[in-house]
């Protein structure tokens, strides 16, 4: 069994890998993830997945769902760590199975793939718990730098993070970003993993003063200019694991089952068969007696 | 898909102060009151869009809005009702309708996007989508269809007396204990938003903890706390509730030019954040009153 094979296994039942490993997986996926483009060509049958936020157990049972990599080919679209508990397992199992089976799976990033989101929302702290230092944390971030930023399938369905950005119009503006940095707090690239789909007409400026809202004609008109069917993305919670818009140009997927292990909500994937026939899988959260994760029954406080 | 879970309930406690449990182990009945919680999943999308409409459309609501769910204190012989849920505290956002905060980044993605945003004609929505509410628990008379108490009208009125401190402070056991989350935004990956309510009933008291935390990353926090005492010495005919309402706020640079920690950690959650600005001398309030519940309208019972 090579290294990788042991990984894999080893990582399956939940327990992360020495950091001397995690060093020559993160060497190994470099090679891998350099030579993708930001425009990562896929070939249908493939299922589609959002949002997996740390939440190892559930995605196992995302896999019982759709099957294992690599007899299925597998379409993640960022937000890997932070929130839940296990985003270091998270990751890297699915960048080991990245490295074994390139092409079968792809990865392509989201906004909590970055140094600074992860400072503050729980991937930093988890590296510091599991490792005692940050450098699994570093290899992780740099690692992040070169995850593609969007995929097309069959050149009929894009997929993206969080969606478009008024800096582009062509899926060659996208494919002639320099990708390879911390996601910029400006610029097409931040846009893509940023912006939300809104029930407007054209371009919206978010109440919180940074990021695009796009409405539906903004989406016909980059799906017409681009020659495709439709958007994928993931990004915002949808309680009941996806959600379309603007006339099924746009579908929302969420890949997280109660999420935050309290909001009681169910999870999607999205499975493509090789005529792009569209089936969402609707699935719910791994049971309490596998999950590892203490029960959030409320122990009594003395509060004040 | 049933996910509502309960309390926490102390059974021999509860037998021993001679009070019984309600159905589906929802809450108690003690000494003349009713305490009941309900939790359950965050509610779903066409719910949301029921709620947006009630909510005189509202552009959005938190993501996380646990719309079933909700704390309820009924004391039965007044019909005096309080009730803490997400739908209400909304409809004070609403009210509130606060001025917009801005993102830490916001001035600088604005520079840099100036041409972009003008080229596409981006138009600007303006609601405080902080979801910021100063609502305090909603207070209703049931009459139960008992004649003798419709008419009454309950209201709070301001008050020198302290809460009962004491009260608090006696490790009594805890009959029923529990954490009702009613609202949550993760504000788009800019902070936290969120809106819960706490209960602890002992065999001499109840006590409700609503609170509304914000972080805004960067920028600045806002922590306004309702807490309510209902003392039960005075016996099961009149409802005795106090009501301290406690609201704290600040950028994170003023707030640390008081004393206070500087952003990171110290403000991770609720808890962390009421610590640090209670650490040195109180910090950052803007709002400090009490208040006790006067039933009035009908004959004393």
């Amino acid at each position: 069994m090579s290294d990788l094979d042991r990984w894999i296994e080893q990582l399956k039942r939940c327990e992360p890998l020495a950091e001397k490993d995690v060093k020559v997986l993160c060497e190994k996926a470099l090679e891998v993830l350099v030579e993708e483009s930001n425009v990562q060509r896929v070939d249908a049958p493939v299922t589609i997945c959002g949002d997996i936020h740390g939440q190892f157990f559930d995605l196992m049972e995302l896999f019982k769902v759709g099957g294992d990599c690599p007899q299925t080919n597998y379409l993640f679209m960022g937000d890997f760590v932070d929130r839940g508990f296990y985003s270091v397992e998270t990751f890297l199992l699915l960048l080991a199975l990245k490295v074994r089976y390139p092409d079968r799976i792809t990865l392509i990033r989201g906004n909590h793939e970055s140094r600074q989101i992860t400072q503050v929302y729980g991937f930093y702290d988890e590296c510091l718990r599991k490792y005692g230092s940050v450098n699994v944390w570093r290899c992780c971030t740099d690692i992040f730098d070169y995850l593609s930023l969007s995929a097309l399938i069959d050149n009929r369905i894009f997929c993206v993070h969080g969606g478009l950005s008024p800096a582009v119009s062509t899926l060659d503006q996208i494919r002639m970003i320099d990708r390879k940095q911390e996601v910029p707090h400006d610029g097409a690239m931040c846009d893509l993993l940023w912006s939300d789909p809104e029930d407007i007409e054209g371009w919206g400026l978010s109440p919180r003063g940074a990021g695009y809202l796009f409405g539906g004609d903004v989406c016909t008109n980059f799906n017409h200019t681009n020659k495709i069917e439709l958007i994928c993305r993931a990004h915002q919670l949808v309680t009941e694991g996806y959600k379309w818009m603007f006339n099924e140009q746009l579908v929302t997927v969420w890949s997280a089952p109660n999420y935050c292990y309290r909001c009681g909500n169910v999870a999607a994937i999205l499975e493509l068969d090789e005529h792009l026939n569209k089936s969402f899988m609707v699935f719910e959260a791994a049971p309490q007696d596998v999950r590892g994760v203490p029960a959030k029954k409320a122990a009594p406080d003395y509060f004040l | 898909m049933n996910r509502r879970t309960s309390g926490t309930l102390d059974e021999p406690a509860i037998k021993a102060a001679g009070s019984r449990i309600l159905d589906n182990n929802s809450g108690v009945l003690h000494k003349g009151w009713r305490i009941e919680t309900r939790k359950a999943p965050i509610s779903k999308d066409a719910e949301l869009d029921a709620y947006k409409a009630h909510l005189d459309g509202a552009k959005n609501v938190p993501e996380q809005l646990f719309g079933d769910s909700f704390l309820r204190l009924s004391h039965e012989a007044s019909g005096v009702c309080l009730e803490f849920t997400a739908l209400d505290a909304l409809h004070t956002w609403r009210k509130d309708d606060r001025p917009p905060v801005r993102v830490g980044a916001a001035q600088d993605w604005l520079k840099a996007r100036q041409k972009d945003v003008e080229a596409s004609g981006a138009v600007s929505f303006e609601y405080d989508w902080t979801y910021t509410t100063s609502y305090k628990g909603t207070l209703r008379t049931d009459s139960n269809g008992d004649a003798s108490v419709s008419g009454r009208k309950a209201e709070w009125v301001s008050s020198s007396e302290q809460m009962d401190r004491s009260l608090l402070m006696a490790r009594d056991p805890i009959l029923y204990f529990d954490e009702v989350p009613l609202y949550e935004s993760e504000l788009d990956d800019n902070g936290a938003s969120q809106l819960g309510v706490k209960v602890r009933v002992m065999p001499e008291c109840c006590f409700v903890l609503l609170r509304f935390w914000l972080r805004v990353d960067r920028v600045l926090v806002r922590l306004y706390e309702t807490r309510f005492l209902a003392d039960f010495r005075a016996g099961p005919g009149q409802p005795h509730v106090t009501r301290e309402v406690r609201c704290c706020e600040g950028t994170f640079e003023s707030l640390h030019a008081a004393g206070a920690p500087p952003d990171g950690p110290a403000y991770k959650d609720a808890d962390s954040t009421s610590t640090a600005l209670q650490a040195a001398a109180p910090i950052g309030v803007t709002e400090f009153h009490t208040e006790k519940l006067l039933l009035s309208g009908s004959a004393v019972l």
